[in-house]
């Protein structure tokens, strides 16, 4: 829509005071003063309008990582000169131009399109909606103004960048699919298990000359067969602890889509639980495809806010097989979460809870009331902590700061000590 | 620019030198603010400047150039504290933009100084009767009447533009993927 400038009523004023001081004074010098002000208002109001212009703002690719900077270009045109427009870049969080490039005054020439390069720094994984534009022209004169906005409709997929883990936890248990795992149960395989009496049906490959021969009966090998499993990444998206632009959900976010990376390279099934206010699930499956579904559902992923009481027995039962290792990423924050996770582990699942440390997102206590009610609250956290190790969940915190795999490592190494302490 | 249409009137103000002094010292003051704030008192800055000029040409005769002169730095000034105004904060400024605007500023000094100069003219004609006298002030009469009428025809909102040809065609597909949609 068209509106007047302030230029317009400003000039008319001044050059009516003119006139009429002008005519009171019987001075025409005064008239003079006021004359080039009428000029601008004729011969502004006589030129065009403010042109339309249309800008679309193309980036050269639409999947990035977290960190990375991808080339763009804002092809701007009018149908007639466009003077001095004025474009501003309404980018969303997690994406940024670079070089002040959001803000750009600049002419542009009717029928012919303006290439303008620009460089769009990823900072911050999610799906971004980008080529949001407002643009406002004016007519030569500047007295009228023209404002539009351009919504845009490009996405920008960010996939968090992944972290180096060294090892995985591995499940307790092996699902019946061939995989990279070293089943605890005895078959066909390359690892070896053991050696027992010959029986008939037994291959001759496989027996085994030396144990036969001092025991001066047949012995064969068991090998115990390489399988694949299941892993569930059951993110919390109940509540969060977040400062400014970042907070436990982003966390969660790369740290699932880590592991999920991680796990799927390893031939294992690898399924997503996103329990909140919205429960959203992917069943188990292998292979890229798979990877791409995982992350692609991490990149809609927020919190959305609900009273409502939820328990795991929403879940559908294909999100949560058999068997399945369940790695929990929460930052223990919703009473609902919590009681889910207990309640999984009563069911005999297995698992592992990361606590995605909401301590790095509070504020730091001033008074001494705050600082005695953050302690009874770390003491709250960490008897719920002591609460899942007494189930026999391995609970690791991570805040951030240090890597991911020394998380990992940690829960590797609760897992080993409490199937020694078990045995 | 600004510090000479300010200082100017006091040479020749008197007896009203410390007057003229006081508003050239507060329209200089409203040109500061307006550049820092971003032409906020743009408006007050460019009155009280002519109030200063307005008070010694009430007072005195100034020669015709000191009044083309003062005419064209009035309106230049204005241009470029609006301009500045208009400018958003931060932007990457394209130097076509710098360009065409100076040569505006320059077309538009120069159409001051010749406009300033027509009507001095026009001032100083001597008419041989009061008819011809009366014919040429209802023309100008005519010409005041024709800016406001000018103004009432153009209503904010219903500009003459044409239709933007992407818009006419919007049956075009659009590229896969990119773009968007005015509003």
């Amino acid at each position: 829509m068209v509106t007047w400038s302030p230029k317009l009523a400003l000039y008319a004023a001044f050059a009516g005071a003119s006139f009429l001081t002008a005519l009171a004074l019987g001075r025409p010098e005064l008239a003079a003063l006021g004359a080039p002000f009428a000029l601008v208002l004729v011969v502004g109001l006589a030129l065009p309008p403010p042109p339309q212009v249309r800008a679309i703002l193309q980036p050269a690719r639409q999947r990035a990582v977290e960190g990375e900077e991808i080339d763009a270009e804002l092809v701007v045109s009018a149908i007639s000169p466009a003077h001095d427009l004025q474009l501003a870049l309404l980018l969303p969080d997690g994406i940024r131009a670079l070089g002040g490039a959001g803000s750009l005054l600049l002419r542009v020439e009717p029928g012919r399109d303006r290439t303008l390069p620009l460089r769009l720094d990823c900072a911050h994984w999610g799906a971004h909606r980008v080529g949001t534009l407002l643009l406002r022209s004016r007519d030569l004169a500047g007295l009228r103004v023209l404002d539009s906005r351009i919504t845009g409709n490009t996405v920008v997929r960010v996939y968090p960048r992944p972290q180096q883990l060294q090892s995985l936890v591995a499940p307790a248990e092996t699902q019946p699919f061939a995989g990279n795992r070293v089943a605890r149960t005895k078959g066909e395989g390359i690892e070896f298990a053991g050696i027992r009496p010959y029986l008939p049906g037994d291959r001759a490959r496989r027996i085994n000359w030396r144990a036969s021969a001092a025991r001066q009966t047949l012995y064969v090998n068991q090998q115990h067969p390489e399988r694949n499993s299941d892993v569930i990444i059951f993110l919390d998206t109940f509540a969060e602890a977040r400062r400014q632009d970042a907070g436990t959900l982003d966390l969660a976010v790369r740290a699932a889509a880590s592991l999920a990376g991680h796990y799927l390279a390893t031939r294992d099934r690898v399924g997503l639980v996103g329990f909140g206010g919205v429960v959203r699930w992917l069943a188990p499956s292998s292979g890229a495809t798979q990877l791409y579904r995982i992350v692609d559902a991490l990149l809609e992923t927020e919190i959305v806010f609900s009273f409502a009481w939820k328990g795991v027995d929403v879940l559908p039962a294909r999100s949560l097989t058999p068997q399945a290792l369940v790695i929990a990423l929460s930052p223990l924050l919703d009473e609902r979460s919590v009681a889910a996770l207990l309640d999984l582990r009563r069911r005999g699942f297995d698992l592992v809870v990361v606590d995605i440390s909401p301590l790095a997102f509070s504020a730091q206590p001033r008074d001494p009331d705050t600082l005695a009610a953050m302690r009874l609250w770390q003491l709250w956290r960490e008897a719920q902590r002591f609460g899942y190790e007494r189930l026999g969940v391995a609970v690791a915190e991570w805040d951030g700061q240090r890597p991911l795999a020394e998380v990992i490592e940690e829960v590797r190494a609760f897992r080993r000590f409490a199937r020694y302490s078990s045995a | 620019m600004a510090a000479g249409l300010a200082a100017y009137p006091i040479l020749g103000a008197g007896r009203l030198a410390p007057l003229t002094g006081l508003l050239g010292a507060i329209g200089l003051l409203c040109v500061f603010t307006a550049l820092l704030g971003r032409g906020r008192l743009a408006g007050p800055a460019l009155f009280t400047l002519a109030t200063e000029y307005t008070i010694v040409e009430a007072t005195g005769h100034s020669p015709a150039a000191s009044v083309i002169g003062y005419a064209a730095g009035l309106i230049v000034v204005s241009e470029l504290l609006l301009w500045s105004a208009q400018l958003p904060r931060s932007a990457a400024t394209d130097r076509a933009v710098a360009a065409g605007r100076l040569a505006l500023l320059t077309a538009i000094a120069l159409a001051a100084a010749l406009l300033a100069l027509a009507v001095l003219a026009a001032a100083g004609l001597r008419l041989p009767g009061a008819l011809e006298a009366a014919l040429l002030g209802t023309a100008a009469a005519a010409a005041l009447l024709a800016l406001p009428w000018l103004l009432l025809l153009r209503k904010p909102g219903s500009p003459r533009a044409r239709e933007h040809p992407a818009d006419a065609a919007r049956s075009e597909p659009q590229a896969a993927g990119t773009g968007g949609q005015a509003t």
